[in-house]
């Protein structure tokens, strides 16, 4: 099976899916307002808070705008390919998942592009604009060292995001649901990704630095560019795609091994 | 065949009940999870709001613990009166079962109420175990007089009604709109915000203040966690009790005029 054959097939399930969801079209257009409400809410908070108590932690509105522009633009990246992700409790449940065994091309890919969800547009829109506007806020050079550098840090948030999505979805072959543990971290990292992990008490920090790597999201990557002090070395700022490489890594095993385990039900 | 609205019990109902809070048990996991969600998020709201008031005691006349108090009990009320009720409806109505649940000698909107009721029920055992939880962190302490501690446990009745009166309205647009996810989705995530359980009004600029005044959310969070953590006291918490008790009625007059106009636009899909 070649991997463009394999390629067209998954677009032709993204096609198929978009025109399905286009059947209900208020609902559709309610959607994607709703994915950029759900995904501005963090930011709401934040603007919220902040116009009356100026800072937190030392960073002031306009640098949060960009941790939130950064992790916001990394989640839109993130829900392109594995939006569909959500829909595993229902797949394994009511034996759906079946028919992803017995197609030519590998479940996790049919799981990704059965679907795609629209409020995907409204992430990766959002996440731009608010990065852009941002960008022309605070005081970072356009040098091609930080442009890298936010790029590798998207891509890396990207991942973070994956990982923490694909992984706790291999439990659903296990518990028969996992959507309670997947929004635990979508929860986390939609309203605390954008704040400085520095104001965290320490044992949290180091878990959402070094278990849950929030910290490599926005925080750490944005850090050296506008010239602030972490807890970690600057130089930590680059290795977020490397962090991501490495968890995504992981749920991804996790997620095949788990998937062995898969039992139908029974219909 | 539509069955005729009467409140009279029907022993159907309380098998709605019992099968709600059945099949909230049914995945236990859950349960671990929704505790651990609920702790992990109060832990970082209060860890931001600590670096907010960044040293200062009182910020506004509002003394840093009360606002810990106040997000806690948002949370763990939130939790309690969660709206599944709207996804009930929409499931049914998505699905065409509720062609079969509308022939039953109960009124649909009995048999949802019923399970919305069992639902409720079948998470107050995990308040069981958060309650004193974070009463021993010291997250949570009690109302600070008797007047508050009635004048909340009222509030918390009448907030549960006005959410339930907007969810019903919004889960009944599925008869027109066949499928209500993005509204449901939409409102869900913004509710929280409207209601005022997310960011205290008091704290809010101006304008959005007046804005989220003139809007019903605020008596499903605002208004009872004033009078829990008791910011607003004497006549207040009667005013507080009015404007939500005017809300209930006036959001259960619509619910009752949307249901009377849906029951002639059901469309069944695939049946």
């Amino acid at each position: 099976m070649s991997l463009t054959h394999t390629l067209s097939i998954c677009w032709s399930l993204i096609r198929a899916s978009i025109r399905g969801q286009m059947q209900y079209r208020a609902s559709f257009l309610m959607e994607v307002a709703a994915g950029l409400a759900y995904q501005s809410m963090g930011f709401v908070f934040i603007w919220a808070v902040l116009s009356r108590f100026q800072s937190l932690g030392g960073w002031s509105l306009r640098e949060i705008a960009l941790l939130y522009g950064m992790r916001l633009a990394a989640h839109g990246l993130y829900m392109l390919c594995f939006s569909n992700v959500v829909r595993i409790d229902d797949f394994v449940r009511e034996g759906g998942y079946d028919r992803f065994l017995v197609r030519p091309i590998p479940p996790l890919l049919q799981l990704m592009f059965s679907s795609i969800r629209v409020t995907v547009v409204g992430d990766v829109l959002g996440g731009i604009v608010i990065l852009m506007a941002a960008l022309t806020q605070v005081d970072i050079a356009w040098s091609a060292a930080n442009v890298a550098l936010l790029v590798l840090a998207l891509i890396g948030g990207a991942l973070i995001n994956g990982a923490f999505q694909i992984g706790p979805a291999a439990l659903t072959f296990r518990f028969l649901e996992s959507w309670t543990l997947r929004i635990i971290f979508d929860d986390i990292f939609s309203r605390f990704g954008s704040c400085p992990t520095s104001i965290l008490d320490r044992p949290i920090r180091s878990v959402l630095t070094f278990i849950v790597p929030m910290a490599f999201m926005a925080y750490l990557p944005a850090a050296a560019p506008l010239g602030r002090e972490t807890y970690l070395p600057v130089w930590t700022g680059w290795l977020s795609p490397l962090v991501g490489v490495i968890v995504f890594g992981l749920a991804l095993w996790l997620f095949v091994r788990a998937s062995r385990g898969y039992q139908s039900s029974g219909h | 065949m539509i069955a005729p609205v009467s409140w009279r019990l029907h022993p159907g109902l309380i098998a709605c009940t019992m099968a709600a809070i059945r099949r909230t048990w049914a995945y236990r996991i859950r349960f671990v999870l929704w505790v651990v969600r609920m702790i992990a998020q109060l832990y970082l709201l209060r860890m931001i709001w600590m670096a907010l008031y960044a040293g200062h005691d009182v910020v506004d006349g509002i003394p840093a613990n009360m606002m810990v108090v106040y997000l806690t009990v948002a949370m763990l009320q939130e939790f309690l009166i969660q709206p599944l009720i709207v996804f009930e409806i929409e499931q049914r109505i998505m699905r065409g079962t509720v062609a079969s649940d509308i022939v039953r000698p109960v009124g649909f909107m009995q048999q949802m109420l019923a399970y919305d009721l069992g639902g409720i029920l079948g998470r107050v055992p995990v308040l069981l175990v958060a309650i004193p939880l974070s009463m021993v962190v010291g997250w949570l302490r009690l109302p600070p007089t008797p007047a508050a501690a009635a004048g909340y446990a009222v509030s918390l009745v009448l907030a549960y009604l006005i959410s339930l009166m907007i969810w019903l309205v919004v889960g009944m647009g599925g008869f027109w709109m066949t499928s209500t996810q993005g509204l449901r989705f939409l409102l869900s995530t913004i509710q929280s915000f409207l209601a005022g359980a997310v960011v205290p009004l008091w704290f809010l600029p101006d304008v959005l203040r007046t804005v989220l005044q003139l809007l019903p959310f605020q008596g499903m969070a605002f208004l009872p966690l004033s009078i829990f953590v008791g910011q607003a006291t004497g006549i207040d918490i009667l005013v507080a009790l009015g404007i939500q008790l005017f809300w209930v009625v006036v959001l259960a007059l619509m619910a009752a005029f949307v249901w009377r106009r849906a029951q002639w636009k059901l469309v069944v899909q695939g049946g």
